[in-house]
């Protein structure tokens, strides 16, 4: 008998799944299941989590002219 | 732009980018009273004319910006109901009206006008009759739409009636004084109309000529025209046969061409097929026909030629072979002693100079 | 997605949460059908009126042979919203559809010309003692409705609006404060992406809210909603009789009075003017900025010294802009107009502020905070768009000139495929680029540097005991157009929450559990 797991689809490119599963090794329970190179499950109510880390993560390497100045 | 956004997102992005921009839609009839009295026992101008109205409401409920246009094609000439050229809309307002006043106001002012001029058109052809041998005039039509359509593309405004552009319109001419220490906004009134809008247009030809006597050149020049502004040109075929000119306008515009075997449904075929507008035409498979007759027209006859003669300097095609010896259209003299081949009796093996548009190979010497 | 679309949603799902009897009751005015048929998505009014002179019902299989296979999704979406409005209805245990009978009839009579009279309103036929014309009315309109808008960014000068206007903008969430005094009145975020939309959807946003507390003063919805509709169909310049009208919409009027919609002389007049706000409100509006009139009339009654009231009422051509965008994203903006700096500054990065002009520069953390406030990328990019500096359009005309000129001269068809070919969508063509390309590209780029992931709830399927079990619901769920993921050698797929009861319901059918 077929199960279904309730959560979130999360569709991107395989180097924002891999900065989501940096993520979930520091803290863990966010993501639920690997399920391809461009998609994964992960916990609802951690959806927002996710977003917020990742812009953390990608604005580390992101040039601001403002800060020479 | 796309090229370097991730792929991923452009799979879900495609199929959103529908607008729904508003749309002009260009009607051409054909009246030329010889097809139409091959159809009498079928439907009548005054009905396809009823459904063709019906056609139009449909189209400017659509949108409050549609716009249409309705030109009819006749043996004494081409002429543009609506918008009309002649009448002012007040003084339509004043005539006794046709049309119940209490359609919807949008409805009423495009059918008034189409079918009082259609009426005046009508009485006209019946007090001219020795005109009725001549030459269809769909392709001078054609041109008409064709010319209109540029104007609404690129230059007219006036085809936002959006609330902010209209008030300025009106209120524009009071107020000119008043900008006139700027100097700016006289400045800028031939610079601003350079933003185009986004208006999307098409062109449906509805014709029951069966004898293909178009005028191949000038409606092959309006394919091209078609094609240069993107505008799509929709046939309603009525009548016994396939007419291949109207079918490669439609093929090369990526239009609709459909021959309509029973008329009296033509409301319900025009609310359907011919009612794919060009913004969600990407979404459709369009209910064309694939096989398209590719023929050309003979340069020196005008009749139209499966099998034919093509001059190697100009592409001039021609049915038979010119008495001079020279192509009719660039003047160039062709090799006496090919020509001389080529009038040879058919059981000599025939040697061709000219390449033929289609036919079996020659064999070779 | 352009803003008109997001809003328009907006008012569709108003009328989709409405219980089917009263939307039942709404079209059987053939002004609303009408109105609420402008208002779908084109292909789904491609779908209603191939049915309208149809008597019988369709099939679905017959409808999916008019999509390409990339359309499907959006078809049944389609399909399922035009069920929320009970548009279309069920027949045939599902395998068929067929158009609502109501509003068929209504839809064919208005297109044909034969509803009952006064459909779209009764025309006054007496001629008014109080001369009215169509730019006295504009006039009006414009009037009422920048006041509002200037309100809204605390230009000094104006009057504030009545306080009806005040308490719909409290509840719209876009201004907010203590009371319902104007002075203690503070625009908020969601205000300043207000005064980003054309003037259309600004005055649906408030109808909206306007619908939301009638249902709190008792008002019949069908009655408010069919006088909205109805005004959108009228004709401008003309009179129209009140007595006509029922008590919740003569009530109605006052209000709509005070949003510069209608033109009613005295409270007790006998007849009312719609404006060109009202007559417009159906129709589709890739409109002009109206943030950009007022600014003009600043300018204007700035520098030839007009007195105010000219200067209120008469409008400029909102056509001509005074926003210069350069390649290095910095931007000049010839303006002093609160207004307008108050919407620029939602986006630009302002650094310098002179007495006619204001210096500012787009940068990445700029047009970030505009975008995390649900501004879009190309809501912004229409806005620069239509407030170009008219020396932008002009260097922007002579480059695609130069273009042109060089196609021509090369013999490069952009114009269309060559005679035969039908692949014309690959081929490129010159569009006026009023704004640098760069900057364009850079802000498409920013909004999807944002959402970098796609997230979709939903149910993920697994532990599927056969490949057969799985191939059955797979396709099931492909069919109905909920799956969004599978892969077939796990056997695992992925379901959205909508389609979920649908393909339980089929599993538990198809699988005997065992």
């Amino acid at each position: 008998m077929p199960t279904a797991t309730k959560g979130v689809l999360v569709q991107c490119d395989p180097s924002i799944r891999a900065l989501i599963l940096q993520i979930d090794s520091k803290a863990p329970g966010i993501v639920l299941d690997e399920l391809d190179e461009t998609h994964l499950l992960i916990k609802q109510d951690q959806v927002m989590n996710v977003k917020n880390e990742l812009n953390k993560l990608l604005s580390k390497n992101i040039y601001n002219p403002f800060d020479e100045q | 732009m796309d090229a370097i956004s991730d792929n991923v997102f452009n799979d879900l992005d495609t199929v959103e980018t529908v607008s729904d921009d508003p749309s002009l839609l260009t009607v051409i009839l054909d009246i030329s009273p010889g097809s139409w009295f091959q159809l009498r026992d079928q439907i009548s101008i005054v009905e396809v004319t009823k459904s063709l109205l019906v056609f139009l409401n449909a189209h400017l409920s659509l949108n409050n910006s549609n716009q249409v246009a309705f030109i009819v094609s006749s043996p004494v000439g081409s002429k543009f109901l609506y918008p009309s050229p002649v009448h002012g809309t007040e003084e339509q307002r004043n005539k006794p009206t046709l049309i119940t006043m209490n359609m919807y106001r949008q409805f009423r002012v495009v059918d008034e006008a189409v079918l009082q001029d259609l009426n005046t058109e009508l009485e006209q052809i019946r007090n001219n009759k020795k005109s009725y041998s001549a030459v269809s005039t769909l392709a001078g039509a054609l041109s008409m739409a064709l010319t209109y359509t540029h104007r609404m593309l690129t230059l007219d405004q006036s085809i936002r009636t959006t609330t902010q552009s209209a008030i300025n319109n009106t209120t524009n001419s009071q107020h000119h004084h008043n900008s006139g220490g700027t100097g700016n906004s006289n400045g800028s009134g031939h610079s601003s109309q350079l933003s185009s809008t986004n208006v999307k247009s098409r062109i449906l030809v509805v014709s029951a000529d069966d004898t293909d006597d178009l005028k191949y050149i000038p409606i092959m020049n309006s394919i091209f025209a078609a094609q240069k502004i993107k505008t799509s040109i929709d046939v309603a075929k009525l009548g016994a046969k396939n007419s291949s000119y109207l079918q490669q306008a439609s093929d090369a515009t990526n239009g609709v061409y459909l021959k309509i075997e029973d008329p009296k449904g033509l409301i319900q075929v025009l609310s359907s097929a011919f009612f794919i507008e060009p913004s969600v035409r990407p979404l459709f498979i369009l209910p064309t026909n694939s096989n398209v007759n590719y023929r050309a027209s003979c340069f020196v006859t005008g009749k139209s030629v499966d099998l034919g003669y093509v001059c190697s300097i100009c592409l001039c095609i021609m049915s038979l072979i010119p008495t001079d010896g020279k192509c009719p259209t660039c003047d160039s003299n062709f090799d006496a002693r090919i020509i001389a081949q080529l009038k040879r009796a058919p059981a000599v093996v025939p040697k061709k100079r000219r390449k033929v548009v289609s036919t079996a190979p020659p064999i070779t010497p | 997605m352009s803003s008109t679309n997001l809003f328009k949603t907006t008012v569709i799902q108003h009328l989709e949460e409405l219980p089917q009897t009263i939307q039942t009751k709404l079209y059987e005015a053939p002004a609303t059908c009408l109105s609420i048929f402008r208002l779908l998505p084109a292909v789904a009014k491609f779908f209603i009126t191939s049915m309208v002179f149809y008597e019988r019902p369709v099939s679905l299989s017959q409808l999916d042979k008019w999509c390409k296979p990339h359309a499907r999704n959006r078809q049944i979406e389609l399909l399922q919203r035009l069920k929320a409005l009970h548009l279309i209805l069920d027949v045939n245990n599902g395998s068929h559809i067929t158009l609502n009978p109501t509003f068929r009839k209504n839809f064919r009579d208005c297109l044909t010309g034969v509803q009952s009279v006064n459909a779209f309103g009764n025309i006054c036929t007496t001629p008014d003692k109080h001369h009215v014309d169509v730019s006295f009315l504009d006039k009006f309109a414009s009037q009422k409705w920048e006041t509002i808008l200037h309100f809204m960014v605390g230009t000094e000068l104006v009057a504030a609006p009545s306080s009806s206007v005040l308490s719909l903008l409290k509840l719209g969430g876009l201004m907010e404060g203590p009371g319902n005094s104007p002075k203690n009145l503070a625009i908020t975020n969601k205000g300043f992406q207000f005064l980003l939309q054309d003037s259309n959807t600004q005055i649906w946003t408030l109808l909206l809210q306007y619908l939301n507390l009638t249902k709190d003063l008792n008002m019949d919805p069908v009655d408010v909603l069919n006088f909205i509709f109805i005004l959108g169909s009228l004709e401008l310049g003309k009179s129209y009789t009140v007595s006509h009208l029922s008590a919740t919409q003569v009530s109605l009027l006052a209000d709509l009075k005070d949003y510069g919609l209608v033109y009613q002389r005295t409270d007790s007049s006998s007849r009312f003017y719609p404006t060109r706000l009202a007559t417009t409100l159906t129709s589709e509006s890739s409109a002009l900025k109206s943030a950009s009139t007022s600014m003009d009339q600043v300018i204007e009654s700035a520098s030839t010294d007009n007195d105010l009231s000219s200067g209120q009422g008469g409008v400029a051509s909102s056509t001509h802009g005074s926003i210069i965008i350069e390649t290095n994203f910095k931007v000049y903006a010839y303006t002093n107009s609160p207004l307008e700096i108050a919407v620029l500054n939602l986006f630009v990065h302002l650094k310098t502020r002179f007495a006619n002009m204001v210096c500012g520069q787009l940068t990445r953390e700029s047009v970030r905070s505009a975008l995390q406030n649900g501004i879009t990328a190309e809501q912004l990019i229409k806005f620069l768009e239509t407030h170009a500096h008219p020396q932008m359009r002009v260097l922007a005309k002579e480059k695609l000139d130069k273009k042109i000129e060089f196609d021509t001269n090369n013999n490069i068809n952009t114009a269309g495929g060559a005679p035969g070919t039908k692949s014309d969508s690959n081929i490129t063509q010159h569009k006026l680029e009023i704004l640098p390309p760069t900057v364009v590209d850079q802000i498409k780029l920013w909004q999807l540097e944002l959402d970098r992931i796609q997230t979709f709830e939903g149910y993920l399927f697994k532990d599927f005991v056969s490949q057969q079990e799985f191939e059955v619901l797979n396709k099931y769920a492909m069919d109905i157009g909920v799956l969004l993921w599978s892969d077939k050698i796990k056997k695992r797929f992925f379901v959205t929450k909508k389609g979920i009861d649908q393909v339980a319901d089929y599993a538990n059918r198809k699988i005997p559990s065992r």
